[in-house]
């Protein structure tokens, strides 16, 4: 007996439960498809909407690209629309417009090398908007599915940041290094052809010293050891470092970083570059060499490039000044031949001139195709990155002609890579609001011309209006990066016990080469 | 009998938590708290980052980072503040207490009170104690859903541990050690059985490889058990070391308590008898009497350990919360009152910034220790280390904003930014970048501290007044900061700054008394003799007394009549100026040493003094 009426109560509170939920469903905002009525006014201008840009070009893989508007409105309502008529519609009672995942993959892979329009409407005072169409096109290439970059604070002290990578396709991002519990720094990353495959990230640390961390995939088990650069001759700081596409050496440079502060002016402070030098660590020799042009005395050697045939190191170089002359320094893009087999250095050339490009030529970066060369053109310097007014340009390799783009804001583009396809590039933008920078990418087509950037999506559509943290060296890969913190930290641990054991040989300094390459 | 002890503890609650409250009212003050950086300098970045925390990739323990960052912002408020504290201190007790009655302890019912005052003495130091405290509480409500769980299913009370220790883990990792020894304790005192508390302790040995490896796979096994413990303190200081002593104790407290005594239970449990050593302390008055002295024993002995450490950080909090209240005469009052040795030079920098803001900064420069880099803090000298960075650039950014070097006051937030979670850096940020004129970088600052509920309103309020768009406009503090600020570009090198701020902007005040207050503090009179005269061009209506003084003592080694720039000498100074020298040469032979106490008690604070010591009266104690 009790216990039908116990089941009865429970019946009951159910049928009232369901019927409180039906009528609550109506005010629910993304069930609420509520969209414009017949009366709307047009407003004959693009809508504000952020982070999002207007007229790019999109991969087909991409995630949705959330954004906010940034009208005047109680409700809003945006339709995207191809040839075929409407595509997806959301209704929201907030600017902030979060596109379901499911709808927007489906309608790109249907929309795949077409354009799609996209409606804002707002509905102000009883009255909705309508603004100008806003085309975008979804093109034929996709992009690589993973991005790593580096999250840090804007700061010149290192104490809370990380290296991460994000799955382009969806909103997942994972640690690949982070340094809270190490207090290290991880520098500038670089990888063998778009594949974790091959990866080196610089350490530096006051507990494990400077070790430049390589993971390799070998045998399908991935390594990652920490090898000791220090020789007598090498300071052991690695900078900037470029796979050979042999997966058999690394380019990298060694720099004399320090930090100017200045009184005015958009940034703060700058990197000063001290002395800087290339080298060529050969990974089964464990042995780093130079030569005697990638390692004066008075000139600055840096950001080491290899070309796509591997015959080919480009760089920059500079003369070296004094602190004072910062403004003056200004490099050249410069290439040195190399023969792989018998592992010897050729002739030195000039690719292009600080003078012909209009500034300092910097981060030489090689398309897959070994066609254009992805650099930077910044006032002045051999640091890009807090250098207001850095540009991306392209140099094409056969005619070494420079084509400079335009961005549109006065701020820094740098950082930049290529998509294993070749068709998207990646690079770090403070465009935004000249501070923070983001990851954007931008199409190239077959032309090399590049087209209107966009931004990295996230989740939240207002996640870029509030995140203080900066983005720095996005590189575009094919597979995620396996690694994980437990190895990283027992090869630090390794390297700590017998760094002095495990120390690279050097190659005698040839003639003309300073003492310290 | 266990109510009669409960009874008891009830008297204490009823009388120790409202005096919790308004201890923390009057004493402690919650907002000025919530404004301290120090009170966010030893917890992670994550903690109170309300932008960062919920976008921060699953780790273990993030349910108790949620929490304190979503109580955090109410110590804004003094009252919500106070209540919040006093209710958490409470359940933290309650809970304690709640456990310690659940094993029968009753007699040890006062423990329960101890981590509540360590909770106080940590707020006393300026040391937060949120994250041990939430992460404790949550330790202990599954301490008590074990217990309670554990006798309603007993055979299912090894799935049940693993499936909470998991979970303790996950949500509450600081207090995981706590809650797999608290258990393990229950298993012995509750059910005596050794064996199975060895086999709990072994699982609990698994849980967190199994766990991290399972849930937070970016963790290494070392760092899976390396979580579980608060991170040993690198310094050798009260204030540092304090949260682990709260762990701790709190710990062995529970611990302690639930064997009933360190000798009776525990000889109880392996003998199978009361040992007669311990009958004494079974009469329970005499156990009352002894629970009681013994914590007032340890909060005696607790109190006098802090009190060092209590006394030099309440005048910074203090000063702080004042300054960036722009209330000058708190602050000074604060600085009046305050031990000359507890004040730091961060704390004199605000107390100069104080100064100049009651035009008194070239009148009563020497009334408070003056250090060679108090007026000035240097964020960019390269010796500066991390920590001892922090402090200059949470204390040094505000002055130099106010100066008009806008870019030293940015890489000052900034890196202040990179130490903890630091709001006032958000907020300063945003002023700069409005000055700037880079308004989106300043919006995005302004949204972020709009996360913050203790800053919400502000942050509101401040975008509303700048306004919308690409046209900003400026409050009048932004238009006169960007009236003064530097605009031509070049290196930062040392104090030739005030003289670049100055030279730039002929109307930048402020530049120029800090200017002549540097030459004064490195008594150097040949450059500020340089600079006197623009006096008229700030239509001073006399020469500050100081600034007479010095020219008085460089008029006399010159042997001639001090120039004044047109101003009629002072009798004040020329009073002093002659006592000076008869006491110093009439009545000590021009001996210094000798007629050091005469004149620092005659003229202590006046510029002849400093220039013959190189320090004021202010700074006696110290010298001595």
């Amino acid at each position: 007996m009790k216990k039908n009426k116990a089941a009865k109560a429970f019946r009951t509170v159910l049928r009232f439960g369901l019927l409180f939920l039906c009528a609550l469903a109506p005010l629910c905002t993304k069930c609420a498809r509520v969209g414009p009525t017949a009366d709307i006014r047009v407003v004959n201008r693009l809508p504000d909407i952020f982070p999002y840009s207007h007229g790019t070009i999109i991969p087909p893989n991409i995630a949705p690209l959330n954004f906010v508007i940034q009208e005047q409105g109680e409700r809003f309502f945006v339709a995207f629309s191809g040839q075929g008529g409407k595509l997806l519609a959301i209704s929201s009672r907030t600017p902030s417009i979060a596109i379901p995942s499911g709808k927007w993959k489906e309608m790109l892979s249907r929309e795949r090398g077409r354009c799609i329009g996209v409606d804002v409407f707002c509905r102000a005072n009883n009255v909705w908007h309508k603004y100008r169409t806003v085309w975008d096109t979804v093109a034929l290439d996709s992009i690589d599915r993973f991005v790593a970059y580096r999250k840090i604070p804007v700061c010149e002290y290192w104490k809370a940041m990380g290296m991460y990578q994000r799955d382009v396709q969806d909103f997942t991002e994972k640690i690949v290094f982070q340094n809270k519990s190490n207090n290290a720094c991880f520098n500038c990353h670089s990888f063998l052809n778009n594949t974790p495959a091959g990866m080196v990230v610089e350490v530096r640390s006051p507990l494990f010293g400077t070790p430049m961390m390589l993971g390799r995939l070998i045998n399908n088990k991935y390594e990652l050891r920490a090898v000791n650069t220090t020789t007598q001759y090498s300071s052991g700081k690695v900078g900037f470092t470029s796979w050979h596409p042999a997966g058999t050496m690394i380019a990298f440079s060694m720099n004399r970083f320090e930090m100017l502060y200045y009184t005015a002016g958009a940034e703060p402070r700058a990197v000063f570059d001290r002395s800087g030098d290339v080298a060529l660590y050969d990974i089964a020799k464990n042995e780093i060499s130079s030569s005697p042009d990638l390692s004066r005395t008075d000139r600055i050697e840096t950001m080491p490039e290899w070309s796509r045939d591997g015959r080919f190191l480009y760089f920059c170089s500079a003369p070296q000044l004094p602190e004072n002359q910062y403004r003056d320094v200004r490099c050249d893009l410069m290439r040195i031949a190399f023969d792989p087999r018998a592992k010897s250095w050729g002739r030195l050339d000039t690719v292009v001139t600080a003078q012909q490009a209009g500034g300092s030529v910097l981060q030489p970066r090689m398309s897959p195709d070994g066609r254009f060369i992805l650099v930077n053109i910044a006032p002045y310097g051999d640091f890009p990155v807090d250098k207001v007014g850095t540009r991306l340009g392209l140099i094409d390799v056969k005619t070494s002609a420079l084509r400079v783009c335009a961005s549109g804001v006065p701020w820094t583009d740098s950082w930049h890579g290529w998509s294993s396809s070749g068709r998207w590039i990646v690079f770090n933008s403070k465009r935004l609001n000249g501070r923070f920078s983001a990851v954007c990418f931008s199409y190239v087509d077959s032309a090399g011309a590049m087209h209107s950037p966009f931004v990295l999506p996230q989740k939240d559509p207002s996640f870029y209006g509030s995140s203080v943290f900066a983005y720095n060296v996005p590189e575009c890969l094919t597979a995620a990066i396996p690694v994980t913190t437990g190895q990283a930290r027992t090869a630090l641990g390794e390297y700590r016990k017998k760094s002095s054991a495990d120390a690279v040989t050097a190659a005698s300094a040839k003639q003309g080469a300073r003492d310290e390459f | 009998m266990a109510r009669v002890f409960v009874s008891r503890t009830i008297i204490a609650d009823c009388i120790l938590f409202p005096t919790f409250f308004l201890c923390m009212w009057f004493w402690v003050n919650p907002p000025s708290l919530y404004y301290y950086p120090g009170f966010f300098l030893n917890v992670t970045v994550e903690t109170y980052a309300p932008w960062f925390i919920t976008g921060a990739p699953a780790y273990p323990g993030k349910l108790t980072d949620l929490i304190v960052s979503f109580l955090t912002p109410f110590l804004a408020g003094p009252w919500a503040g106070a209540v919040i504290i006093t209710v958490i201190a409470f359940v933290m007790c309650w809970l304690l207490g709640r456990f310690l009655v659940n094993i029968g302890a009753h007699n040890v019912l006062e423990l329960k009170f101890v981590p509540g005052a360590l909770m106080l003495m940590q707020l006393g130091l300026v040391v937060n104690p949120l994250p041990a405290v939430v992460s404790i509480i949550l330790g202990l409500t599954f301490v008590l859903l074990y217990q309670v769980a554990g006798r309603l299913a007993a055979r299912w009370r090894w799935v049940l541990f693993v499936f909470l220790s998991a979970a303790v883990y996950s949500l509450a990792i600081q207090s995981f050690v706590a809650f797999a020894a608290l258990c393990i304790v229950l298993e012995i005192a509750e059910r005596r059985d050794c064996r199975s508390a060895c086999v709990q302790a072994a699982l609990a040995a698994l849980v967190p490889l199994a766990v991290g490896g399972i849930f937070f796979p970016l963790y290494s096994p070392f760092d899976a058990y390396g979580h579980c413990v608060p991170n040993f303190p690198n310094t050798w200081s009260v204030t540092a070391w304090l949260p682990l002593v709260f762990w701790i104790v709190s710990l062995l407290i529970a611990i302690v308590a639930a064997f009933h005594g360190p000798i009776g239970r525990v000889a109880a449990i392996l003998t199978g008898k009361i040992p007669r050593s311990a009958s004494i302390v079974r009469h329970s008055a005499i156990r009352g009497i002894l629970m009681s002295a013994l914590i007032a024993l340890f909060a005696s002995g607790a109190v006098w350990m802090c009190r060092g450490a209590a006394l030099r950080s309440r005048p910074g909090v203090v000063i702080n919360y004042a300054m960036l209240t722009r209330n000058w005469d708190v602050l000074l009052g604060e600085a009046e009152k305050t031990p000359q040795r507890f004040l730091t030079p961060y704390h004199i920098n605000a107390v100069d910034r104080a100064l100049y803001y009651k035009g008194r900064l070239l009148e009563d420069l020497f009334k408070v220790p003056q250090y060679q880099n108090s007026l000035l803090l240097f964020p960019f000298a390269k010796s500066t280390g991390p920590t001892e960075g922090f402090q200059n650039f949470i204390w040094g950014g505000w002055t130099w904003f106010d100066l008009g070097l806008v870019n030293v006051a940015e890489h000052c937030a900034l890196e202040a930014l990179t130490e903890c979670y630091y709001p006032q850096g958000l907020q300063l940020l945003s002023k700069i970048y409005f000055v700037k004129n880079m308004p989106q970088a300043g919006r995005m600052c302004l949204a972020a501290l709009g996360k913050d509920g203790g800053y919400r309103q502000w942050a509101k309020a401040y975008a509303d007044s700048i306004g919308a768009g690409s046209a900003v406009s400026l409050t009048p503090e932004l238009r006169n900061i960007r009236s003064v600020a530097i605009t031509s570009e070049f290196v930062l090198a040392d104090t030739s700054l005030l003289a670049a701020l100055v030279r730039e902007n002929p109307g930048n005040r402020m530049a120029f008394e800090y200017l002549i207050a540097w030459n004064l503090v490195t008594r150097n009179v040949d450059s500020l003799v340089r600079y006197a005269e623009l006096f008229h061009a700030f239509k001073y209506p006399k020469i500050p007394l100081l600034v007479e003084e010095a020219l008085l003592l460089r008029g006399a080694f010159g042997g001639n009549r001090p120039a004044l720039f047109g101003y009629t000498p002072s009798d004040e100074a020329e009073a002093a100026f002659s006592k000076f020298f008869t006491i110093l040469f009439t009545n000590h032979n021009g001996k210094p040493d000798e007629a050091f106490d005469d004149l620092a008690e005659s003229c202590g604070y006046s510029y002849f003094f400093y220039y013959t010591y190189g320090f004021s009266k202010a700074m006696i104690n110290e010298k001595k």
